[in-house]
């Protein structure tokens, strides 16, 4: 029968593995989204040298696994002499990861902006970065939170994938404490439950904040 | 660049367009426009769909990239300079924003800001561009709304109100750059009748203050009643221009005739 006594014992363990996965997703998170505004920049842009290298990170970046990205990141930088912490590679490779995604989420945002709303700030007297800033930027937030917010549940779904490379977040301290004491099914279902909070959670405050935020 | 001395009461060339001329691809659409608006005047462009009237007014604020001729504000060519050899070259899309800091336009279709409330709206210029102090912002923004009769949706956003309404706070954003010129895009074809006459009120007393306006407009009372200059726009050249009592009156051309004839029979009494 399930005894769920052992996962209480070892309480602590978990929720600093699931401290660990949300400090790592939301960090990542975050700088994925300045990456991801400059790689939308850089796409939508009228150089075509900086569209390309844009479409080849993003088509890199979504087109393969994302266990194998972090694989090259944490074992192969160091060959050339970049050795990193596992939290780092993890944070590094996920945010590269959700840049790309962020990118074209953004970037669709900019594509429903009307031709009219660039217009008029031309007429007033708006300059590129105050009309980035003022007029395009918080509109195309608002309009694409639904999905962002989206891609932040992805991204601690699939933070799971960094225990691969010793980061102690709550999957691998469900792995350790599975093996040791016999009871995977205890410990997993928590993880799941302890995950499923999370992610909860973020599409909770997601709908408040796209309530504060329509107009 | 003819450019009168003020000292006299003649009144100095606003906009001048000088064999202007503009293709899209193969496309001509404007093709050799020569026209003068004098500051203070109200200039009227007529002329059936596909004329070249919007996109004429398009090319003054640069809205449209022109290929041949010369728009000239204030004696100021737009959009070009010379490189070192004496060839035209294109500017630097700020220095042509600083070039145009006396002309603002109005759209068709409004293009208030959705996500900033009205005052904001109207504040912008005065914020983002002019870098005036927030209460003095402010405080120009209400006197702004008032002038359009807006003042009591300050707080409001844009896409609770009517097109009229929304037309009336644009009229009033386009006020804060301060421009000595205004442009008009169709201002009421995206209107519902009944909404028309408080947007063309606002627009009478506009000109009566001495605004120096270009109107693109289907709405031939206002051009017969408010213009100083009509001009007839027919494929793209300037088919026939002059005071509205000639031109509504006594048109001279065949293609002006009509033009007014069909838009006449189709409203009605014609103005």
């Amino acid at each position: 029968m399930l005894d769920f006594s052992v996962v209480l014992k070892n309480a602590p363990a978990l929720l600093e593995g699931a401290m660990m996965t949300l400090g790592i997703s939301l960090f990542s998170i975050a700088l994925g989204f300045i990456g991801g505004g400059l790689l939308c920049l850089a796409r939508i842009s009228a150089k075509p040298w900086l569209v390309g290298i844009a479409r080849v990170y993003i088509s890199a970046l979504r087109g393969t696994p994302l266990l194998v990205q972090l694989a090259i990141v944490f074992y192969f930088l160091p060959l050339l002499g970049l050795s990193l912490e596992p939290v780092s590679a993890a944070i590094i490779t996920l945010a590269m990861n959700t840049s790309a995604f962020q990118a074209e989420i953004l970037r669709g945002g900019f594509q429903t902006l009307a031709r009219g709303q660039n217009e008029a700030a031309w007429t007033i007297g708006l300059g590129w970065w105050k009309t980035l800033r003022y007029i395009q930027m918080p509109q195309v937030v608002r309009k694409t939170l639904p999905s962002l917010v989206n891609e932040t549940i992805d991204i601690i779904k699939n933070s799971a994938l960094i225990s691969t490379i010793a980061v102690t977040d709550l999957m691998r301290i469900a792995q350790t404490y599975s093996s040791t004491t016999y009871r995977p099914l205890e410990f997993f279902i928590t993880a799941g439950l302890m995950y499923l909070l999370m992610t909860s959670a973020v599409a909770v405050v997601g709908r408040w904040v796209e309530r504060r935020m329509s107009y | 660049m003819t450019q009168q001395t003020h000292a006299d009461n003649t009144p100095r060339t606003a906009v001048e367009l000088v064999k202007l001329r503009k293709r899209y691809d193969d496309n001509e659409v404007l093709k050799g426009i020569d026209l003068n608006i004098l500051e203070g005047q109200v200039t009227c462009i007529i002329g059936g769909s596909g004329s070249g009237k919007s996109t004429l007014l398009r090319c003054i604020n640069f809205l449209e990239v022109y290929q041949e001729g010369e728009v000239n504000v204030f004696g100021k060519t737009i959009g070009y300079g010379m490189d070192e050899q004496g060839n035209r070259e294109l500017l630097p899309k700020s220095l042509v924003q600083q070039e145009l800091s006396e002309v603002c336009m109005v759209f068709q279709q409004f293009n208030l800001w959705p996500h900033l409330s009205v005052l904001e709206n109207v504040m912008a210029p005065l914020r983002w561009v002019k870098g005036v102090p927030l209460a003095q912002a402010k405080q120009r923004a209400l006197e702004l709304l008032t002038k359009v009769g807006m003042e009591h949706k300050a707080e409001v956003y844009p896409l609770s109100l009517s097109g009229g309404q929304q037309q009336r706070v644009a009229i009033a954003r386009s006020l804060a750059k301060d421009p000595k010129i205004m442009l008009f895009d169709e201002p009421t074809s995206a209107l519902d009748p009944e909404l028309v006459g408080e947007v063309l009120k606002v627009m009478q007393e506009l000109a009566q203050e001495g605004m120096t306006m270009v109107v693109v407009t289907h709405e031939m009372g206002f051009a017969a009643q408010v213009s100083d200059q009509v001009v007839f726009l027919a494929e793209g050249k300037i088919e026939e221009q002059g005071p509205p009592s000639k031109l509504f009156n006594a048109p001279s051309s065949p293609k002006l005739q009509s033009f007014l004839e069909t838009w006449s029979s189709r409203n009605g009494a014609a103005a």
